[in-house]
């Protein structure tokens, strides 16, 4: 998968593409860790073709480190499969999940 | 299609305007609201509930289409997925539907600024928890909403209809006469059975299902009326029912699809849900019946009947078929693990008995490796072989599908991961599971049940 | 538990003593042989019946059958069989099947038995 981060306002983005799953999700980790990533943050997962449910092990992993540390987690630009995953698994409950990065930052 | 020619029909002076002037709805469903619609009519998403054989959520869409909104996303803090396998891309409507979650807290601001691309710079309908809203399908509603303020345009305790996105104000004059628009009180079971006969008396202001060649007659596809059945109007009836001879149906009766009203019964004034199998010589008279459920509106009294040659709900057969493969499956790879087990089951047992702090380091170990080989499952294999338990799957199985991820901490992380296995389920995928849950043992922090 | 809790013969009226009998919890297929058995006992005794359903709570097509055969027997002994007390949920049974042109149905016992004064015909 590749991952690529850039700053836009208060918020750093995050984005994803490709395939987020057990396989790939080590490489996240140590990106995560390699990188400073405390203060505001927008995962954008336009570009991700397919998510598991270790793929989500993540994504809930960094909202609950988010929310320890009092900081905002905004998920934005969902496509259709992986909008279908949150809400099947009803992950969608702990996201607040926007259509467009721009007014996720605001 | 009445709305589509309602629709092409032309309104001179704001014509051009209103072609660029585009209309949306979003779809706004809150999860706790309609609570009394579960509770009456179990298993089913509320808006996806019937009223004149139609969910509400279709005549929210009527409405769209009428007020020329051919978009609609569709927005929920909850459960989606009876609505999306109803609903899929609406082109069974002609509509473009989407869909998107929000949290429960969220104000309708919080919603627009989640939604901003589907807002785009395009005026929005905002049906905020609603169930049905009242309309004239002869009225033309496109010009009054795309002309009239942001803002709310009619509201009740439950639910409320508001206008957002762009004002367009500055293309369009405002349209001086407001069409019919209302939200009718839509809270407890006589209120539902009060709109249904409204809806049925008043059908041609609704699209109401099925075939109709005379006013307030309407009558679906595969539709058997037996010789000697009377029929009064209004009434309208579903697709795949039988009226046997000698029944007579109205007036103001709506009998759902599959249905069976069987010899020499009456039904007037009353709701016949989908699914039902009403017995011969019976009387329902202001009821609904739904199953095997009878409920009377005027005194709240509500009948599960055990008699099914009275009353009684017609059930399809279905994943039966499936089922049994994957008890087979199920069965076998027990089996297996059994013999596996068996052996180093019957060796540490009788190490591993008391709670594991109380005993010496060397008995801790013991009972270590007695979890990290799922023996302390071993006993719960009988009940798959009894067929009363399934070896993996979501709770209460030997395994739970969660136990398959290392990461889930508290129930929540567990069940979404029960879930994304059930949607990927399969009888064969089961296999891989099991091996990734009984690997997995170790670090498991979930308990199966 | 027993379907019949209990009956009297309540002698308001001299002249026609009239048998109340009261129904309680479920009566269905197990347990309506209990109901004729009372029944033909009360028959005996007095042909003028009120059948009480205040505490009955649920009824089946059995149960049903049962108080409609006990209707019979009562008419054929020349007396009637009146009910009283219907829950809301008992009632809807009764109008489903239409048992209940059958039957003259007052809201408690004291009206049925009240039903019955020879010295005020309906």
């Amino acid at each position: 998968m590749k991952i690529s981060s850039k700053k836009l306002g208060d918020y750093t983005i995050l984005s994803l593409s490709g395939i987020l799953n057990a396989s790939s999700a080590p490489q996240l980790k140590s990106y995560l860790e390699e990188t400073d990533f405390s203060g505001s943050l927008i995962i954008d997962l336009e570009l991700v073709d397919f998510l598991d449910s270790s793929g989500l092990g993540i994504l809930v992993g960094i909202a609950r480190r988010k929310k320890a540390a009092n900081e905002i987690l905004k998920l934005a630009n969902l496509n259709d499969r992986v909008k279908k995953v949150f809400e099947i698994t009803q992950a969608y409950t702990l996201f607040d999940i926007y259509d467009e990065v721009n007014a996720a930052a605001e | 299609m009445t709305a589509q020619q309602l629709l092409h029909r032309s309104i001179p002076s704001n014509q051009n305007k209103l072609e660029k002037a585009r209309m949306k709805t979003l779809i706004i469903i809150r999860e706790n609201a309609h609570s009394w619609l579960r509770d009456t009519f179990p298993g089913q998403h509320p808006l996806l509930v019937r009223i004149c054989n139609k969910s509400f959520l279709e005549f929210l869409f009527d409405f769209s289409i009428i007020a020329g909104a051919r978009e609609v996303r569709i927005v929920s803090d909850g459960d989606m997925a009876e609505i999306r396998d109803f609903c899929h891309d609406g082109g069974r409507w002609g509509l473009n539907i989407s869909y998107a979650t929000i949290q429960k807290s969220d104000t309708i601001t919080q919603i627009h600024n989640k939604n901003r691309r589907f807002y785009a710079d395009e005026r929005i309908i905002v049906l905020d928890n609603l169930l049905f809203i009242e309309f004239n399908k002869n009225e033309s509603y496109t010009e009054y909403l795309a002309s009239s303020h942001v803002g709310m345009l009619l509201s009740s305790g439950q639910g409320s209809v508001y206008l957002d996105g762009a004002d367009q104000q500055s293309i369009l004059e405002q349209c001086g006469s407001s069409p019919h628009i209302s939200i009718p009180e839509l809270g407890s079971l006589p209120e539902y059975f009060r709109l249904s006969a409204e809806i049925l008396r008043q059908g041609s202001r609704y699209i109401l299902p099925g075939y109709s060649n005379e006013d307030g007659c309407y009558i679906g596809r595969n539709v058997v009326i037996h010789k000697g059945a009377e029929i009064k109007k209004p009434v309208i009836i579903g697709n795949n029912v039988q009226i046997m001879p000698g029944c007579v149906i109205g007036p103001e009766a709506v009998i759902g699809s599959t249905v069976i009203i069987d010899r020499e019964s009456l039904v007037t004034g009353s709701i016949v849900m989908h699914n039902t199998f009403v017995g011969e010589q019976l009387e329902v008279k202001d009821k609904i019946a739904s199953g095997n459920r009878l409920m009377d509106p005027a005194t709240g009294a509500s009948l599960q009947l055990v008699d099914a040659h009275l009353l009684s709900e017609i059930t399809a057969e279905g994943a039966v078929y499936e089922g049994i493969f994957r008890r087979l499956v199920h069965v076998l790879a027990a089996l297996l693990l059994f013999m596996a087990q068996l052996l180093p089951y019957l060796f540490l047992r009788p190490f591993v008995g008391k709670p594991v702090d109380g005993g010496t380091g060397h008995e801790h170990k013991i009972a270590q490796l007695f979890n990290r080989l799922s023996l302390d499952r071993f006993p719960q294999l009988f009940r798959v072989f009894s067929g009363s338990l399934r070896l993996i799957g979501s709770q209460p199985a030997v395994f739970r599908y969660a136990e398959t991820e290392e990461w889930p901490e508290n129930e929540m992380d567990a069940r979404i991961v029960e879930q994304f296995c059930t949607l990927h389920s399969h009888p064969f995928g089961d296999i891989p599971l099991l091996l990734k849950a009984l690997l997995n043992r170790k670090e498991s922090k979930i308990t199966a049940s | 538990m027993a379907p019949v809790r209990n009956y009297h013969i309540d002698t308001s009226f001299s002249s026609l003593p009239v048998a109340v009998l009261f129904l309680n919890g479920r009566l269905d297929a197990s347990n309506c042989s209990e109901v004729h058995r009372v029944f033909s006992e009360v028959l005996r005794q007095s042909t003028s019946i009120v059948i009480d359903c205040t505490e009955l709570e649920f009824l089946d097509s059995s149960g049903l059958g049962a108080i409609v055969s006990c209707l019979r027997k009562a008419i054929e002994a020349g007396g009637d069989l009146r009910l009283s007390g219907l829950s809301n949920n008992v009632a809807l049974l009764f109008e489903l099947t239409k048992a209940q042109r059958l039957f003259s149905i007052y809201n408690d016992s004291t009206a049925a038995v009240a039903s019955f004064n020879p010295l005020k015909p309906e």
